[in-house]
């Protein structure tokens, strides 16, 4: 497993991939920090992570649409299902990349945290609660991402079904309203990314946001494995 | 070394393989021969674990494939038809990721080996985009040699090779047979011919044949059939043979330079090579060759696969 998350890392340093993530999503962030919270004077950081959650829908694909999709389409798919290694564990090294690249390019949040503190308007549990709530959220979104580069063997397409998962989860929350039902109206919320990412982004730390994120990882990763071995 | 016994891969309605059975030991270089999209990739891919199997059992080095996964695939070093290699990394870099999936724990001793073995030393810190189709084929080869693992299984190893590249594989191939089993597949059947001690010929996703080269010639030899090859008058040597009447069934044909021929020819009576020297006397035709007409290679395969190469294209 180590040995796939150090090569994914390595393939993210040398191709064009990890270096556009890494600037775009830190672009953004600098931006929205500088125009939502420098230049309006704001110290609240949730409204910076607000902004954030919606990033990382349009940037989370471009992360993991290289995945398993350039594997098979080069047939280097076959050293790796060779290889004395089990299939979760190649799912793991590379979503553990992925996030590690994530994570990586999230890092620039901690500089805008460590500026606000420094105009002494810095809320420790706030942040740390939002910091947190984006890493379930990202692993959720990465773990999406990674089960769609598994279907195809072309990155656009890995991408394209990426973004339709996640506008299909983004979308759920307005269907609620013509919901007849109490029980479809909270289901419907609960399924929807939109009331997860609201609560993320305030800070709060809900039991059942964390329980979301963590079944939609497993979830996805679960069938990302099922896809692999029912190819087999 | 390795057993194949009975395997069959479908993919719903179509058979890619049927009840395929072989076997391959220590020291012995099997060819696997056969036309496109008749199994032998699928056959490769189930042994190396790649695909699985809808039926079958493989057994390498006596452990089964399915329950013992890990340890067999410690045990066979892969060349696939396409090497699998990264193209953004150098061909250390690769060579060291493939000892890491594959376990190996004294990397640096090991990739030198393995590059010797494959004769790739001179080109380490070379990214991969940027070898030739024969370096690369080779780079894969040393992969498959990591850990020196006791089956090979190499699909195609000689595709896009020049002939000098071509030569020296075969030498790779016979040095690594001493030590390891062997089971590669080609479309030269010359160079199945020249390197392999036995030949498993699949048609339609079934096996045909499994024997050594010489016993697949033998067995399509047709007993009492002579050749000879002569230089002189070709039309006469042709005409005294047909008045003869010993001779039957008989093909003259221009061989390899002007005047000299080949006549192939059905022998009916026990001491018909007495009457064929009568005939090359009376013609005046020098001998140059005369024995047993065998079959080669090819010949045989085409005998063994005819009608039959209608497959789906699926490998």
């Amino acid at each position: 497993m180590i040995a796939i998350w150090k090569k994914e890392l390595h393939q993210y340093r040398v191709s064009m991939t990890g270096a556009v993530f890494l600037a775009s999503y830190g672009g953004l962030i600098g931006y929205y920090f500088v125009v939502g919270n420098l230049l309006a004077m704001n110290g609240d950081i949730t409204i910076l992570f607000q902004s954030v959650y919606s990033t990382l829908l349009m940037l989370i694909p471009v992360l993991t649409m290289r995945l398993f999709a350039e594997e098979k389409k080069q047939r280097t798919d076959q050293i790796l299902f060779t290889a004395p290694v089990a299939l979760e564990k190649i799912i793991l090294g590379k979503f553990l990349a992925a996030l590690g690249m994530f994570c990586l390019g999230s890092l620039p949040l901690l500089f805008d945290a460590a500026v606000l503190a420094y105009y002494d308007c810095f809320r420790l549990l706030e942040t740390v609660g939002c910091m947190a709530g984006l890493l379930l959220a990202g692993s959720g979104l990465l773990a999406i991402g990674l089960f769609a580069s598994s279907l195809t063997e072309s990155q656009v397409v890995a991408a394209i079904v990426s973004y339709i998962i996640m506008i299909l989860l983004w979308l759920l929350d307005y269907l609620k309203y013509y919901a007849q039902k109490e029980v479809i109206v909270k289901l419907l919320e609960y399924l929807s990314f939109q009331s997860h990412f609201r609560e993320l982004s305030s800070g709060i730390f809900s039991f059942s946001t964390v329980v979301y994120f963590t079944s939609l990882t497993v979830l996805m990763l679960g069938m990302t494995w099922l896809v692999l071995e029912n190819r087999r | 070394m390795l057993s194949v016994y009975r395997l069959t891969k479908r993919y719903e309605e179509f058979i890619a393989i049927q009840d395929i059975s072989f076997c391959v030991k220590t020291g012995e270089i099997v060819g696997l021969i056969g036309h496109n999209g008749c199994g032998k990739s699928t056959t490769m891919n189930i042994i190396t674990g790649y695909l699985a199997a809808s039926e079958g059992t493989v057994l390498v080095d006596g452990e089964d494939h399915v329950e013992r996964a890990n340890s067999v695939r410690r045990k066979i070093g892969y060349l696939p038809e396409t090497p699998a290699l990264y193209p953004e990394m150098t061909v250390g870099e690769q060579l060291a990721f493939a000892c890491e999936l594959k376990g190996i724990k004294d990397k640096k001793s090991e990739i030198k080996r393995a590059c010797q073995r494959a004769d790739v030393q001179n080109v380490g810190g070379r990214l991969i985009r940027n070898l030739s189709k024969g370096y690369r084929q080779r780079i894969g080869l040393a992969q498959a040699f990591l850990g020196n693992p006791p089956l090979l299984v190499l699909d195609e190893p000689s595709s896009g090779l020049d002939p000098y590249q071509n030569a020296e594989m075969r030498d790779i191939l016979k040095e690594a047979s001493k030590e390891q089993a062997i089971l590669l597949s080609s479309h030269v059947l010359s160079e199945v011919s020249a390197v392999c001690s036995r030949v498993v010929v699949l048609s339609n996703g079934r096996l045909m044949a499994d024997d050594t080269p010489g016993g697949l010639r033998e067995r399509l030899r047709r007993p009492g059939r002579f050749y000879v090859i002569g230089e002189g008058r070709m039309e006469e040597f042709r005409k005294a043979a047909q008045k003869s009447g010993w001779l039957s069934d008989i093909q003259v044909r221009s061989w390899e330079r002007p005047g000299v021929f080949r006549a192939e020819f059905q022998a009916e009576k026990k001491d018909a090579a007495a009457k064929v020297f009568c005939i090359l006397n009376e013609t005046g035709v020098n001998l140059l060759q005369l024995g047993v007409d065998m079959p080669d290679l090819e010949e045989s395969y085409f005998c063994l696969t005819k009608d039959q190469r209608h497959g789906s294209g699926d490998e």
